[in-house]
This record gives structure tokens, C-alpha cells and sequence, in this order.
């Protein structure tokens, strides 16, 4: 590392599980030459390029892109889902954003639809199974009329899209005092039910998600709205609510 | 000499009469046909979902934990189709041009003419898939331009549109998952392709969550894996992005071509130091108003501010004055190469030069570029900690894409019968250079539009012959690949020398970069053939691979890309060594014009080179496929 | 999926039956908030006002059914949601975090409910079938009641918690009936807030004031 002048000490406290059935616990590591210039992942590699060399296991965490749209990475930080900066992964998140001498605490996403695999590794499938139950527009490979058969307003479309950023990271079920998974599903819901191409399978897609969504273990949403403060991509609260209207109209629609 | 099976007739009927001509599978049968496809990019997922709706059974397997979370959600620019909307005189035509030329002439004129065919149907796709491409207040859709185009062809989801159309492949996929058509394995790490009787018939792969060697049992195979640019180890690349699936099949007999065809994208963010994983790209947009300059004097340490106009050097500008900092990925890349060899880089690590918006700012005011570029500057600060909007930007450029890729026929197929390859793991359509927004283009129309077609003929030609020589788990050649793979496993476990993986990985990708990268020599490719092997040989002998195989081990599973690319390092520079010509991503210093720009040798290299497998450290055999330019004529770039 | 399952069956269906009822609750509050200000005016005036009611016969019947509906959906869908909300997180975090979003008050919805059920059927027991000559001689049984300085005290505390609950509440019903846009949702929170301050300070001020008068000779 270059100037040392400034290089960070800090006390990380991290979740360390060997399997799904461990119980786990906080396990404290001292690293003092962080360069305020890495990213929080880069830190991670940099203790655990220390760990291996001293024989121990390297803490397990998914990653993959770096650069905040695969949704892989993402851990509770001191409490906060991918940290303290809002519409943040973690991946984006940078060293220079912690004090010299910081005690940090790092946990997995925690939720009983989440399992944890190992360590920071949780298992998000159940996304999936949302996403299968209804999360599609069905029309197959060669069906699809003229892309200008149907104009859509820019302001719908416009939302439309800010709902399908959702990037899928799960850090709004971690943060949901319910663990639930409603600001995703509502994302999808809303892209959809926006957009004139997701009309007529609306009410059956919102049926069968939401079913799907609790049959899977998540909470229900009490609109406490801290999924929308720590998604990444700050999905909008107002995607819920819209999720709800849907919901509202497919009871008295056939 | 390769067999392209490109159909005869005019360029513009090919496709067409093709379809025509290639057999169909009764509807009734083609259910009892399993298609394994092997990765959820862009391909993939548009293979699986496009198949399973045709009556096939698909299994389709990816590392990820989901589907999404492939690479090709990270593409930001767009999609290029050729539905000439706003009028500007595109063309189906022009879009193949471009296409063609861009690659400098190495791509399958053929194979971009259907490219360029079925780009529209794909934009059609996925607006009723509900992609929320960008709009006018009209409520149509909008379009902007990328490099190598005078038209305005890119369909673009603001800066996520690799998310959009994967989410929308994805989506497709989902449905048909829930239909009981695609049996989705997640993280799957396919090892190897296994071949009965002449015929890719399945895969292995390992299951990452418990280490146990699956087999899988198919009638085809599809390959959608990917690029190798992380053979490099610093790239645009996702981390996890490698060559493995690729570079088995090739050791199972698949032919490689073009491995040394790699893109340079250069406006990403410099390496801040020697901890860093990966690279950024910042979109070449800003290219458009900010101006590249070094210090004219080697070694000036002074902050850029402090540096007068009189002592920095715009040398874009100095040396091509009529496209100045706008010329072409791999000249921009390349000249930014030189100053820093010459020791002007700036930043700590010298390896970096000035992307300045201060006169832009001067000329149009901070609210103007704020507006065109807010979300970009925002993006650098959040990495670099520095305001662009007061102190030059620092950028440098990266590996980007890969156009080299798995040999594959007009079919798809590759010299494996049975077994295809999708995206940007084969290399079909980019020739020597891919232009902008065509890699989204290239992965759907291989997935929703090619292979539901080409498969079939296979697949009903093979019918017979697939019936009489079924295989199980329990046949020969599966339980052979299970056991190489478990032993592999086995020997990588065992390591428990002083490095990290990491750093092994590192070392191979400083080489490449150095020697096999933006601008090459045959000294010094041949200095990197000798060393590679001494690196791979470091690895074997001192790297640390910790834990245990039956349970999630991601040092294992690097471990394992990471030997393949020790392996597959050799045979990019092979083919660099043997490409005695420039063309495109492939810049050898002693081919140049006199300009500095780089120099084809139509007469020699107009050809595909497809590299045949014949052991670890061997030299492979090369295979050339002709490229014939029937409807083009060959010319010669230069962007002074 | 038939109607009956759909409403009570998704967390969703259940949790918009406690909107829905919810804001049922919200004006039963208010009226019963504002009939509580006859009491100012004096026995005659207060007993008055309760005869009045009584003589609504079959009506007030109705409307008491309905309340009482609307109570006991809404409390048990309530609690079954937050049965469920508890079991969709078994393991705690060590660190607590937040980056905003929820408040004390929000979080705090299964206990405020709680006591509220607990105080509803105390207040029930205290007034409505507390034993009298006349039905409507109720101004009487209320002054006796907050001659006890605790039952000021607990009285006090349980309207207070009304309006804690009503303070996520009524913003909340709004949200999960799909009724939202983005200009009217920070008036929206505030009209909540101003709600709940209402119904606490409003219901608290008569025992208050009531204890204040009484203990002046
Ligand atoms: C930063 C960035 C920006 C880009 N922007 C653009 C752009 O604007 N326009 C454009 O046209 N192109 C762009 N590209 C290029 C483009 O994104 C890619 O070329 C394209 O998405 C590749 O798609 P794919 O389906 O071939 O592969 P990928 O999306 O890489 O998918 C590979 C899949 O294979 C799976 N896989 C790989 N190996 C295995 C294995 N051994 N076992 C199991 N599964 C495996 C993975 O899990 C994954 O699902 C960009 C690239 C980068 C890096
Ligand atoms: S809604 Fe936000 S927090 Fe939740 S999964 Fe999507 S991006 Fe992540
Ligand atoms: S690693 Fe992809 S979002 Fe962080």
C-alpha cells in the first residue's frame, strides 16, 4: 500500500458459522494497515488472504460484480444492511467511510426464509420462488408484436423502471424488523403491473406471489419502511402501496 | 479445413432458406429430448426459456445462487437493433456493416448478417417480456448512438441495460420453471463435458453447497459461460467470470479460436493499489466533453491544478487532431499505454492519465455536465473519494470483453457434436474487435433466435443414433469424468503451499497484461510463453488451498478457474504469437502503418484460427476457417 | 384461491382487514372522544347524551356489533400477523441498526394493541356494565371512577397508548389499502402524528380536569 500515513486499525467482529446446523458466533480480528481506499469487499480479501496464510478458514461472502447490480454481496454492518450509506452495496462501500480504530460488526442477512449456509452466505432462493410464481410476463420467443405497437407514457414507464432496478440483494428483508420480503415483491409487481404488456395477467400475478411470499416464511408488512432506507437501489415505499392496490382490485376482479 | 456449414445463396437469404431447409422435430418428440444448457447470462437463460417453450426439456445449471445474478446484468451502454426508428437511414445492411467492419474484418460475414436480421425481433421480445427500455414523452421508444455507428441504433434501459434484458431472459426463464419445463440448478459448477460415443451427451458438475460431483445426462449440450477476460485477473469482469467451462470442452476436443482477440475498454478507473479485485468501467460517453492529457515531463508529481496548460500534453489531441479524444476504443486504450511506459502516468501508481473536465465545465457550466453526466461523476466519487468537478478524473484502461471464443459452426455447434456454444463464449460475431452494444445484441439472438432452430436439425438428425446409444449416470465416460473431477478436487485440496490463490492469480494477469495485452511483441510474448508455465508450476507446487471439499469452499472453487487459466494463458499467447498482423483488439508493434495505426495482413490472416487440444504445455494444433468477404470490401482504419 | 382464502389467508388479505377496520376504529375514537365532552357540561348534560344513545335501540345495537366485529378482526388478524412476523426472524442481530424508517411507535404496535385490548375490556367492565338504576346514569359512575388518583394514572397511560398506536396506525391503513402518492404521504405522516396527539391529549384532558375540579372544595 502506498501511504501509510493514513492506513485504518480496526476491531472487526464477524459472524463465523461453519454450516447450516452450526450455531455461530462473533469472532473478533484485529487488522491494522486497511487503506482507506479499498472497498468493504477488498478489506474482507484482505483478512482473509491474512487467515489462509495462517492456516485458518477464510470468512465465506458472496460477491460478483463489485460494483452494486448483481445484488450477490451484502452483509448487516453494525447493524445496518450494507452498511451506514444509503444506496449502498456493499461492494460500493468504502473504507474511508469508517474512523480509525472503529470496532466494526459484520452479520449475515438474518431471516428464517434466509438460512444461513456459512458465515455471511445466505441462501436466497426463495426470491426465485417468488419471482416463479409470477414474476413474468408470459409471452413466448416469437410472439411479440412491434416494440412501438404500444406506446407508454414516459412518467409510467419512468416508474416502471425505477421499480425493475431491484437488483434482488435481500438487504430489505434483512433490515425489515419483519423479515419481510414485500418492497421486493412489490418491485416486481409494480414493474409490471405499470407497464400495459403486464395488464392482463395482473390480478393472477399478484395473487400467486403474495401466496408464494408468505408460504416461504416471510413476514408480513406492517409498513415500518426500513426495506426502503437500506435498499441499495431505494425502491420506493410507494411500490408497496401499489402492490396493495393490486392486491385490493384482484379480489373483485375475476 | 474448418466446415463453417454456412448455407449457400445470397448473403441476405441465407438465414431464410436455412430454416427452410434444416429438419424440424415432431412437437410430440421434442419432449422426449433433454438440452443441458449451462450458464443463465444473457444466452443462457434466452436458450433455456426459448427451448422449453418449444416442448424440450431443459436443465439448465449456473455457479450463481440465482439465475440473475449473472455477468450480463453488469452491461450498462445498451442494445443495438436495426428498427431504424428515428429515421436516420438504418438498415439491416448497415447494421452487418458495421458489424463486420468494426471487427476489422476477422467476423463471419453470414453470421453478422443474421445477427443484424434478427436484432429486431429481439427489441420486440423484450418490450412485451415488459423491459422498460427508455422513452420519449411520445411514449415510444428511444434511442441513442455508440461508437462506430453514424446512426442512432442503441436501445438503452438508462445505464442498466444488461439488468433489464437479463432480467427480462430471466423472467421468461422463471416462467417456464414454474412449468415444469426448465429444471434449474444453482450453484452447479459445471467440470466437465462428457463425450459417448462421439457426442456431447451431459456434464458434470459440482454441487457447491455440499462438494458432491453430479452427473447430468443430456441429449445436447449448450454452453452460454461466458468471456475469459479474468485471465487477466484485473478486469471489467464479474469475479467470478473464468474460462473453466470453456477450456474443458476445448480439452474434451471443442476447437478454441481467436483466443487472443482481446478488448481494451479504456475509460475505466485506474488501479488504486495492489489489494484492488477488480475494475470499473466509466461509461466512454464522457470521452465526449472531457479532455485525456498527462504531464509533459516524466516523473512531475505536481497536483494536475498546479501543472500550466504550457507543461501537460493532450496527446490524443496532438496526435489524431480530427477525432482528438474521440477515437476508437483500442487507440485510445493503447496511446494511453505509451505515456505511461514513458513514465507521464499520474496518480500513485503512475499508471493512469487525466480525464480533465475543467474547460467543458468552463464552456458549458457545472450544471450542464452535472446533467449530462451526474450519475457517472457521482459513481467516481463514491469509489475515489475525489470530486470530479474540481480535480481531473483519473482513468486508465481495462480489460473488457473477450471476441475470442469456443470454434462454433453457422449452427452454433462446435467441432463436438451435440455440443454448442452461446454468447460471448464462442466467437462468431465480433471478429477481431466487438463495437458497443452488440455483445447484448449477439448473446439474445444466439439464445432466442438461433439455437431453438439449430438444435432441432441435430437433434432430428441424431435421433436414431441418440436412442441407440443411451447413457446413464452409470455409463463408462460419466463415471470416468466423475472421478477425474474428484481427483482433481483432491490434488487442489492437498495444496498447502505459502501462497494465496489470489496472488498467484495476480502475478499470471501482471503478465498477461504487460506482455499480452493492449499492445503486444513477439520478444515479448515469447518472454510470457516462457513464464507461464513457471507460474502454473508455482501454483501446483506452493499454492494454499484451505478447508475441505463437501461443503462451500470458495478458495477450492477459485482454485480450480484458476488453474484452467494457468493452462489457458498459454494458448491466447500462442495465438498471439502466430497472428503476425494487427487487427483490432490484437495490436503487434512490428505491424503498423507508419501512423501507428494497426496493420492487417489480408493476404495472410484473413482467416478464423481454431486451436485443436493436445495436452497440458503442448503446443495446440491450428485449424483456419477462410473468411471470405463476398459482400464487403476490406479497408484499412485511420482516424487522423 | 376462493375470496374467503384469499382475504384471510395471505398476509396481505389480513392485513387489509386491519386497515380497513382500523380506520372503522379511527372514527368510533373520534366520536366517542367527542360525546366524552358532554361531561364538561354537567351531569344532566352527559347522562342526556347517553339516554340519546340508548334511545338510537336497534341502531346502536348494530353499531355496536360492528364495533365489535371490527375489534376482534382487527386484533386477531393483528396478532396472528405478528405471530408470523416473529417466526420470520429466529435469530437476533447482535448489533441493532437502523438507517431509518421505522419509530418507536411503529414498532411498538403489538404491545400498544395489547394494553389496548386489556384497557377496552377493563373500560367496558368499569362503565358500560358497571351496575346502575338506569342504564343512562353514567355521568355518576365516570366521577367516581377518577376520584381514584391511579385510575387517573392508568387511564391516562392506556389513551396515551391509543394514541401512540394511532400515530403509525392511521398513516399506515392508508398505505396498505394502496391508497399513496408521493405529495400527499409527508402531510399524510404529519395528519397521523396530529392524530394521535389528539386522541391522547383529548381523552386525557377530561380525567385531568375532572380530578382538578373535584379536589377543589
Ligand atoms: C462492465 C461491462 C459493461 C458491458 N456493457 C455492455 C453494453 O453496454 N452492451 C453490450 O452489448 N455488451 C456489454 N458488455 C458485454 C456483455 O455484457 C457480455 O458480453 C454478455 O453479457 C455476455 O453474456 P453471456 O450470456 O454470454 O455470459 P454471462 O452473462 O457472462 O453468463 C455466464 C453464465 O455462465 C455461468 N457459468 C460460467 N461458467 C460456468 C460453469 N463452469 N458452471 C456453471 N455455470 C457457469 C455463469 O453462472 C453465468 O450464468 C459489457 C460487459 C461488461 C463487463
Ligand atoms: S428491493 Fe432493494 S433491498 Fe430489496 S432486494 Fe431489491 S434492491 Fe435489494
Ligand atoms: S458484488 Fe454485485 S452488487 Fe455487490
Amino acid at each position: 500500500m502506498s501511504s501509510n500515513g493514513n492506513l485504518l486499525q480496526l476491531k472487526l467482529r464477524v459472524w463465523r458459522q461453519k454450516g447450516p446446523d452450526d450455531a455461530g458466533k462473533l469472532v473478533e480480528y484485529q487488522l491494522d494497515d486497511v487503506s482507506p481506499d479499498m472497498s468493504f469487499l477488498e478489506m474482507l480479501d484482505h483478512l482473509n488472504a491474512k487467515l489462509i496464510l495462517e492456516g485458518q478458514e477464510p470468512i465465506a461472502f458472496e460477491h460478483d460484480c463489485r460494483e452494486g447490480i448483481c445484488g450477490a454481496c451484502g452483509a448487516v454492518v453494525n447493524g445496518m444492511s450494507h452498511g451506514q450509506e444509503k444506496g449502498t452495496t456493499l461492494c460500493q462501500l468504502h473504507m474511508r467511510k469508517f474512523r480509525n480504530g472503529e470496532t466494526i460488526t459484520i452479520e449475515p442477512f438474518r431471516a428464517s426464509a434466509f438460512p444461513i449456509i456459512k458465515d455471511l452466505v445466505v441462501d436466497r432462493s426463495a426470491f426465485d420462488q417468488i419471482i416463479r410464481a409470477g414474476g413474468y410476463i408470459s409471452v413466448n420467443t416469437g410472439n411479440a408484436p412491434d416494440a412501438n405497437a404500444i406506446p407508454i407514457g414516459k412518467d409510467k414507464a419512468d416508474l416502471a423502471f425505477d421499480a425493475a432496478t431491484c437488483i434482488g440483494c435481500g438487504a430489505c428483508v434483512a433490515a425489515c424488523p419483519n423479515a419481510s420480503a414485500m418492497l421486493f415483491l412489490s418491485a416486481k409487481v409494480s414493474q409490471f403491473a405499470l407497464l400495459p404488456q403486464g395488464r392482463p395477467e395482473a390480478a393472477r400475478r399478484v395473487k400467486s406471489m403474495v401466496a408464494m411470499h408468505d408460504e416461504l416464511g416471510f413476514g408480513s408488512c406492517t409498513n415500518h419502511g426500513e426495506c426502503s432506507t437500506a435498499c441499495p437501489k431505494e425502491i420506493s415505499l410507494a411500490n408497496i402501496a401499489r402492490l396493495n392496490r393490486e392486491f385490493a382490485k384482484s379480489l373483485i376482479s375475476v | 479445413m474448418l466446415d463453417s456449414k454456412i448455407p449457400a445463396g445470397p448473403l441476405t437469404e441465407k438465414w431464410d432458406k436455412h430454416r427452410m431447409n434444416i429438419k424440424l422435430v415432431n412437437p410430440a418428440n421434442k419432449r422426449k429430448f433433454t438440452i443441458l444448457v449451462v450458464g443463465t447470462g444473457l444466452a443462457g437463460a434466452s436458450a433455456s426459456a426459448s427451448l422449453a417453450e418449444l416442448g424440450y426439456n431443459v436443465i439448465t445449471l449456473t455457479y450463481h445462487d440465482t439465475p440473475r445474478r449473472a455477468h450480463s446484468i453488469a452491461a450498462q451502454g445498451g442494445i443495438n437493433a436495426a428498427k431504424n426508428y428515428p429515421n436516420d437511414g438504418d438498415t439491416i445492411w448497415r447494421l452487418f456493416y458495421d458489424t463486420i467492419k468494426g471487427g476489422d474484418f476477422r467476423a463471419r460475414e453470414a453470421n453478422v448478417y443474421r445477427l443484424a436480421q434478427v436484432s429486431n425481433n429481439i427489441i420486440d421480445q423484450c418490450v412485451a417480456q415488459g423491459v422498460p427500455f427508455a422513452r420519449d414523452y411520445g411514449g415510444l421508444l428511444a434511442n441513442r448512438s455508440f461508437g462506430g455507428a453514424l446512426v442512432s441504433r442503441t436501445f438503452y434501459a438508462r445505464g442498466q441495460t444488461g439488468q433489464q434484458l437479463l432480467l427480462g431472459a430471466y423472467s421468461a426463464m422463471m416462467r417456464q420453471v414454474a412449468l415444469g419445463k426448465v429444471k434449474l440448478m444453482t450453484r452447479r459448477e459445471m467440470l466437465d463435458v462428457v463425450i459417448h460415443n462421439g457426442r456431447a451427451r451431459g456434464v458434470i458438475a459440482r454441487n457447491m453447497l455440499n462438494g458432491q460431483i453430479e452427473p447430468y445426462t443430456a441429449d445436447a449440450v449448450v454452453l452460454a459461460t461466458g468471456g475469459y477476460g479474468n485471465v487477466y485477473f484485473l478486469s471489467t469482469n464479474a469475479k467470478a467470470c473464468n474460462v473453466s467451462a470453456a477450456y474443458r470442452a476445448h480439452k474434451k476436443g471443442a476447437f478454441f479460436a481467436n483466443p487472443c482477440y482481446v478488448q481494451i475498454h479504456p475509460t475505466c478507473l485506474p488501479v488504486h493499489g495492489d489489494i484492488q479485485s477488480k475494475l470499473t468501467l466509466m461509461s466512454e460517453s464522457l470521452r465526449n466533453d472531457g479532455r485525456v492529457w498527462v504531464p509533459k515531463n516524466k516523473g512531475d508529481k505536481r497536483p494536475p491544478a498546479e501543472i500550466p496548460e504550457a507543461d501537460r500534453d493532450y496527446y490524443l489531441e496532438r496526435k489524431y487532431p480530427s477525432f482528438g479524444n474521440l477515437v476508437p476504443r483500442d487507440v485510445a486504450s493503447r496511446n494511453a499505454k505509451y505515456v505511461c511506459d514513458e513514465g507521464r502516468g499520474v496518480g500513485e501508481t503512475g499508471l493512469a492519465v487525466y480525464l480533465d473536465f475543467a474547460d467543458a465545465i468552463q464552456r458549458d457550466g457545472e450544471e450542464t455536465i452535472r446533467a449530462k453526466y451526474g450519475n457517472l461523476f457521482h459513481m467516481y466519487e463514491k469509489i475515489t473519494g475525489e470530486n470530479p468537478y474540481r480535480v481531473p478524473m483519473k482513468i486508465f484502461p481495462a480489460v473488457h470483453y473477450t471476441m475470442g471464443g469456443l470454434w462454433v459452426d453457422y449452427n452454433l455447434m462446435t467441432t463436438v457434436p451435440g455440443l454448442y456454444a452461446l454468447g460471448e463464449c464462442n466467437f462468431s460475431d465480433h471478429g477481431a474487435n466487438r463495437l458497443g452494444a452488440s455483445a447484448l445484441m449477439q448473446g439474445l439472438a444466439d439464445g432466442y433466435f438461433v439455437i431453438p432452430y439449430t438444435i432441432g436439425d441435430y437433434l432430428a438428425t441424431a435421433w436414431g443414433d441418440l436412442r441407440k446409444h443411451d447413457v446413464t449416470p452409470e455409463t463408462a465416460e460419466f463415471k470416468d469424468a466423475v472421478k477425474d473431477a474428484t481427483d482433481k478436487t483432491e490434488k487442489l485440496l492437498a495444496l498447502n503451499g505459502e501462497r494465496t490463490v489470489d496472488s498467484i492469480h495476480r502475478e499470471l494477469g501482471m503478465l498477461m497484461w504487460d506482455k499480452c495485452g493492449m499492445s503486444r511483441t513477439k520478444e515479448g510474448l515469447e518472454e510470457a510463453a516462457a513464464k507461464i508455465p513457471q507460474i502454473r508450476e508455482e501454483f501446483w507446487r506452493n499454492a494454499k488451498v484451505p478447508g475441505r471439499g463437501a461443503e462451500l469452499n470458495q478458495e477450492l472453487e477459485k482454485a480450480g478457474r484458476v488453474a484452467d487459466f494457468l493452462e489457458f494463458a498459454e494458448l491466447i499467447v500462442q495465438d498471439a504469437l502466430h497472428r503476425e498482423e494487427s487487427c483490432g483488439g490484437h495490436f503487434r508493434e512490428e505491424y503498423q502503418t507508419p501512423e501507428g495505426e494497426a496493420l492487417r495482413n489480408d493476404e495472410e490472416f484473413a482467416y478464423v484460427a481454431a486451436w485443436e487440444y493436445n495436452g497440458v504445455g503442448e503446443a495446440a494444433t491450428l485449424h483456419k476457417e477462410e473468411l471470405k468477404f463476398e459482400n464487403v470490401e476490406l479497408t484499412q482504419r485511420s482516424y487522423k | 384461491m376462493t375470496l374467503v382464502k384469499q382475504i384471510f389467508g395471505t398476509s396481505v388479505g389480513r392485513k387489509q382487514v386491519v386497515g380497513l377496520t382500523s380506520l372503522v376504529l379511527c372514527l368510533f375514537i373520534v366520536g366517542h372522544l367527542i360525546g366524552n365532552y358532554y361531561l364538561l357540561f354537567g351531569e344532566a348534560a352527559f347522562d342526556g347524551y347517553a339516554q340519546k344513545l340508548y334511545h338510537l335501540g336497534y341502531l346502536l345495537y348494530m353499531i355496536e356489533i360492528g364495533l365489535v366485529t371490527a375489534f376482534v378482526l382487527h386484533f386477531t388478524l393483528a396478532m396472528s400477523l405478528a405471530l408470523k412476523n416473529m417466526s420470520a426472524r429466529q435469530s437476533r442481530y447482535a448489533v441493532a441498526g437502523s438507517k431509518g424508517g421505522a419509530t418507536w411507535f411503529s414498532r411498538t404496535m403489538a404491545i400498544t394493541g395489547t394494553w389496548i385490548l386489556i384497557f377496552l375490556i377493563l373500560h367496558l367492565i368499569h362503565f358500560k356494565f358497571a351496575p346502575r338504576d338506569h342504564h343512562y346514569e353514567l355521568y355518576h359512575i365516570v366521577d367516581q371512577f377518577f376520584a381514584s388518583k391511579a385510575y387517573v394514572v392508568y387511564y391516562v397511560i392506556s389513551v396515551c397508548c391509543v394514541g401512540f398506536h394511532v400515530m403509525h396506525g392511521f398513516q399506515s391503513a392508508f398505505q396498505t389499502l394502496g391508497i399513496y402518492r408521493d405529495d400527499i404521504k409527508p402531510g399524510l405522516e404529519k395528519l397521523s402524528v396530529a392524530f394521535g396527539v389528539i386522541v391522547a391529549v383529548g381523552y386525557s384532558v377530561l380525567p385531568i380536569f375532572m380530578t382538578l375540579t373535584e379536589a377543589k372544595p
